[in-house]
């Protein structure tokens, strides 16, 4: 190595280093929100999904699908306009919705077997609630990581 | 103490250079980046960004991905684990001599 840094070249290298990112207060926004509203995304489907399937509403249930994934596209069409993603993102990101779709499945299992007696808005609504909420705390956690 | 126990030993070579030194530190704070992000967040150009990512690449420090957003092509950079495990020992060997 042929320049050897002083204390203060060191320092200053510290200082830099701390103040460098590639994350912008936009594309942080972008994550915590995308996550956020793929949580409520889910749990709305399943709301959708009881309410069609308990009652028998076939076009009902495809327009609720189709929906679904045209939504889903456009969530992520503009998740990826974010140009960097923090550092525990991908972890963060990865647990929530995989738990989220795990009560969904769930969920869904559970109103298809009840749908000749469909289960009770009282039951379903604060399941639904519950199916969001590991994106709502991934999204939490993503926006205390990126700061 | 021996000079070869000093911390300044302990500094990486391919890190030490303050561009390259800059890349390793705005891509150790996320998951990956696109290049655009990179350059502008170390303000340097594309070219001098490319030329220095592909000494990190050739060290086995930084990974490159090339990929599509729509019909534009993209490419985003990351840290490898030995990238990551590189720029911490260059990060503890700074302190030392920063006496931190």
């Amino acid at each position: 190595m042929s320049e050897l840094p002083s204390r203060d070249e060191a320092l200053a290298a510290l200082r830099a280093a701390e103040q460098v990112t590639a994350l912008t207060d936009s594309d942080r926004r972008r994550l915590v929100r995308f996550t956020a509203l793929l949580g409520l995304l889910v749990a709305a489907l399943f709301v959708a999904c009881w309410w069609t399937v308990g009652n028998d509403n076939t076009v009902g249930f495809t327009v609720v699908m189709l929906a679904y994934g045209a939504v889903l596209g456009a969530l992520i069409w503009w998740q990826r306009r974010a140009q960097a993603a923090p550092r525990g993102f991908a972890r963060a990101y990865g647990w929530g919705l995989g738990l989220t779709m795990a009560l969904y499945a769930i969920g869904i299992t559970w109103v298809s077997v009840t749908s000749r007696q469909p289960a009770s808005p009282l039951l379903v609504l604060p399941y639904a609630a519950l199916v969001a909420l590991p994106c709502l705390w991934a999204a939490y956690r993503i926006g205390r990581i990126a700061r | 103490m021996t000079d070869q126990q000093h911390a300044r030993f302990q500094l990486d070579e391919v890190i030490h250079a303050p561009v390259r030194f800059s890349i390793v530190a705005a891509l150790a704070k996320v998951d990956e980046a696109e290049f655009a992000a990179v350059r502008d967040a170390v303000q340097v150009s594309d070219s001098v960004l490319s030329k220095q990512v592909t000494l990190l690449e050739q060290a086995g420090y930084v990974v490159v991905k090339k990929g599509y957003v729509g019909k534009r092509p993209r490419t985003w950079l990351r840290l490898s684990p030995a990238g990551v495990d590189a720029f911490q020992a260059h990060l503890a060997a700074l302190r030392a001599i920063a006496g931190q």
